[in-house]
């Protein structure tokens, strides 16, 4: 069998998972009843813990927590989270510097790697029975804009699920090597990724199967779900018993789905009623209303744009073509200012939804080795310094470097036999330290105690293919390795990791052979039932006897096998019994048609079957 | 760009005004231990090569040491170099090779930034022929002269800025960098010429690099005020 390497988009709403068939074709993995996405919601309850679809029908159940949008706590310290929390239906409490949820049925908090963790688990659940075969290596897709934390945690939580993290690839790049694949075209391509909570600009320059990521820039805080919340607080505004109302949840639910439906009746009439007779309120929404409250948010995804276009050195005129991806570009305006931005042909003929977890499934495809023609250059998104004298940040690694990147820098002391000497390393664009994002603070310990200025540490700050940074030192004059361990600020240490796949593994319920026999034994146990009760109902007349001994043979065959742990030879046994009780089903049911057509009641089916 | 010249292999043109000049040292390969020159890859065992501390960033993409390079020959060769050592074509290898790939990726993306950028490349062109190291740690920091036309420039650009707005006051600056940049250009093919030149020549080279030297600074003074234009507005 294939090693597969599968491609997965953990988005804020939905989530998918998708590969690279054998006859070169990508494919998004359905679930059982065929659905290609996974809200990516979990609901925690008393009797366990939901993921999916099962768990946002529990969204407004009192005895269970429904914890959506996760991606937007990612990577993120409690401080950080403060506007979701007045956003979010759900209590965020501070654990130990991260946002976490509590789950008081199982007396834990969930930090939000371990929730997306609980997604990705159920994505790769649903590729190993799709695929019958274990899958344990992905590539994770994250917004561009996404800094060093938001991708560990991102990794961290494909860790978690039990997967190990080929790759984190940003998001509209994953959209445009799905497309560019297509295409086969070469050219200058602007990329407009707009989700339901995140906003992602990046122009790339495909030439000859390599794809470059000329520069990249976005917003963690823009998406489709800012303009539903638009539309709301306009309603709220124009109507305060709307205003009182809506303290209640229930209320801002019922509102926040009001105004997304009605922005999507908008992209194609001009005019929408709004009617919610639960809270006794009416109103007309008019498309030209409503793009005046989205318009902010749409200058503001526009100045994201002028901004990367400002870092490649290009102006809309060199722009081949521009690529629509994620639900949100959709909405009507945000399409029109588009094409009126660029003046351009637009496109959008993929699914919005499914080019991203295509595109991850692509790049999967090129780490497992099988496509050394292709190749993905891609760039950092925010620059990555240290803090110096006065608190001011110097800038080590600009952002829109392409990726891997290094950067050496030569530190010294500051007094006689110094042995220490602290570093801070910052990710951001702004002047002074403290408004950048604190990425590490460490010690480089056992320099040799030498006069003032003379040790030469020589660091070298390193950011991956994901990325990620990573930070060794050299004392140059002594030639001795300092071993850096970077401290996240906050969230999952590595301990932390550690613990809690230790603890995912000693529960290992969940590995691939063991789901296997358990899903192979359910199936058993139901054919078992069914022949049994068929052999207790008929008579020699409809199954012979030489036929009766043949199945019950295999019946017990069957039951000895379940005993076992082979889930395959169980699934064998029990396709064995399948055909052998072929002949009686077919009889059964001829004999069933004949009764019906002499005006016979039928036999009753199941009745005493729980 | 006149210059179509490939990259033919010629003794280092590095260091001239130096006479520690060091040619590429011949080392072995780290997996097979057969001897090898600068080679990407190992001819015998086909592993990539760490690059050693003597390459610079012309070498490191395979390109002459020249101020005038063919922007489509430089990202002709990126590409191949990429193809070569980008992490995402070395999964499967030894963690060793990983690490040497990443670490020789990092240095192809770093020089084809420096290269890319004709005022980068300048920059890094002077320091190169004066026998500075292969790959400086950090960018220097570039010291002030000029620095009286500066500071009446910005005064003058505050001005503007507040009666006029941030175009007339874009629109004065450039008046002054648009020339300074075209002498900076003008400037590459006669370097480059005297760096091919003989001996005789040394001195002009020199003095030309100090030119040249003095416009780079200037220039990025200027770029700044510009730059500050754009973030107020």
């Amino acid at each position: 069998m294939n090693r597969i390497v599968v491609g997965i988009d953990l988005g804020t709403t939905h989530s998918l998972v998708a590969y690279r068939r054998e006859d070169g074709q990508v494919e998004v993995v359905p679930d059982r009843q065929g659905r290609l996405l996974l809200p990516s919601v979990v609901a925690l309850s008393k009797d366990g813990v939901r993921v999916g679809w099962s768990a946002r029908e529990k969204v407004n159940d009192p005895e269970t927590t429904v914890i959506y949008a996760a991606k937007r706590l990612m990577g993120r310290s409690f401080e950080e989270t403060e506007a979701e929390r007045r956003s979010l239906t759900y209590p965020l409490v501070d654990h130990k510097g991260s946002p976490a949820v509590p789950d008081p049925f199982r007396n834990r908090f969930l930090t939000p790697p371990e929730i997306g963790a609980l997604v990705l688990r159920d994505l790769k659940n649903r590729a190993e029975e799709f695929l019958s075969q274990e899958v344990s290596e992905a590539v994770i897709t994250v917004p561009a804009y996404f800094n060093d934390a938001q991708r560990q945690a991102t990794k961290d939580a494909g860790a978690l699920a039990g997967l190990k993290v080929l790759r984190i690839i940003n998001e509209p790049t994953a959209a445009a090597l799905a497309y560019g694949l297509g295409s086969g075209k070469d050219g200058l391509f602007a990329i407009f990724d707009l989700g339901g909570g995140t906003f992602d600009f990046s122009l790339l320059d495909i030439r000859k199967g390599i794809f470059e990521v000329r520069a990249t820039n976005g917003d963690t805080h823009l998406g489709g779900e800012d303009f539903d919340r638009a539309i709301v607080a306009a309603w709220l505004e124009e109507n305060p018993k709307l205003s009182a109302l809506a303290e209640r949840s229930e209320v801002r639910d019922l509102l926040r789905k009001e105004a997304e439906r009605v922005k999507i009746a908008l992209s194609h009439k001009t005019e929408a009623e709004v009617v919610l007779p639960a809270v006794g309120f009416r109103t007309t929404l008019t498309r030209a209303r409503m793009n005046a409250l989205v318009e902010p948010y749409v200058d503001r995804a526009l100045s994201c744009v002028r901004a990367a276009l400002a870092d490649a050195g290009t102006a809309t005129s060199d722009v081949d073509g521009v690529i629509l991806v994620g639900g949100s570009t959709r909405f009507l305006r945000f399409k029109e200012a588009v094409a009126a931005f660029f003046g351009k042909p637009l496109f959008d003929s993929v699914d919005p939804d499914l080019v991203v977890a295509e595109g991850a499934a692509v790049q999967a495809d090129i780490l497992s080795g099988r496509r050394k023609d292709l190749l993905l250059l891609d760039v950092t998104p925010l620059s990555l310094g240290i803090e110096t004298i006065g608190g001011v940040t110097s800038t080590l690694i600009p952002r829109n470097t392409t990726i891997p990147a290094q950067a050496k820098e030569l530190f010294t002391t500051y007094v006689d036999g110094q042995t220490n000497v602290d570093i801070h390393v910052l990710q951001g664009e702004r002047e002074m330290a403290k408004d950048n994002r604190s990425l590490a603070r460490f010690t480089l310990s056992g320099v040799p105690p030498l006069p003032a200025g003379t040790p030469r540490i020589e660091v070298t700050f390193q950011i991956d293919a994901n990325g990620i940074l990573e930070v060794t030192a050299r004392e140059q004059t002594t030639g001795t390795m300092s071993n850096v361990v970077i401290q996240p600020s906050y969230g999952l240490d590595k301990d932390d990791v550690r613990n809690l796949l230790k603890e995912a593994f000693s529960h290992a319920q969940e590995d691939f052979a063991t789901r296997l026999l358990v899903d192979a034994k359910t199936e058993a146990q139901t054919v078992i039932n069914a022949t049994e009760r068929a052999l207790e109902r008929v008579g020699s007349d409809i199954l012979p006897d030489a036929d009766r001994v043949a199945i019950q043979n295999q019946v017990k065959l069957l039951k000895t096998t379940m005993e076992g742990t082979d889930g395959r030879k169980v699934r064998d046994e029990t396709q064995a019994l399948d055909r052998l009780t072929q002949p009686l089903a077919e009889r059964l049911m001829n004999q069933s048609l004949s009764n019906a057509l002499s005006g016979m009641a039928l036999p009753q089916e199941g009745g005493s079957h729980a | 760009m006149s210059d179509t010249k490939t990259a033919e292999k010629k003794p280092s043109q590095a260091n001239l005004l130096h006479p520690d000049n060091r040619e590429h040292s011949h080392s072995v390969c780290w997996n097979c231990e057969k001897k090898i020159g600068d080679e990407d890859v190992c001819p015998s065992c086909v592993r990539v090569q760490p690059f050693g501390p003597e390459r610079d960033y012309y070498s490191i993409l395979g390109l002459p040491a020249r101020l005038t390079l063919d922007p489509r020959l430089l990202v002709a060769a990126y590409h191949e170099k990429s193809r070569t050592f980008h992490p995402d074509h070395h999964v499967e290898d030894s963690e060793k090779e990983q690490t040497i790939a990443l670490g020789n990726a990092s240095l192809v993306n770093l020089a084809f930034r420096t290269l890319r950028d004709p005022f980068l490349r300048a920059h890094y062109f002077i320091g190169h022929v004066k026998g500075e190291p292969a790959r400086p740690n950090r960018k220097a920091v570039l010291s002030s002269s000029d620095l009286m036309e500066i500071m009446d420039l910005k005064e003058e650009r505050d001005a503007l800025l507040a009666s006029q707005g941030p175009a007339v006051a874009e629109q004065r600056l450039r008046a002054v960098i648009d020339p300074i940049e075209q002498e900076i250009y003008h400037s590459f093919e006669e370097i480059d010429a005297l760096v091919d030149g003989s001996e005789d020549g040394r001195e002009k080279l020199s003095k030309a690099l100090a030119t040249l030297s003095e416009r780079l600074e200037k220039r990025a003074y200027l770029q700044n005020l510009l730059k500050e234009i754009r973030e107020a507005s």
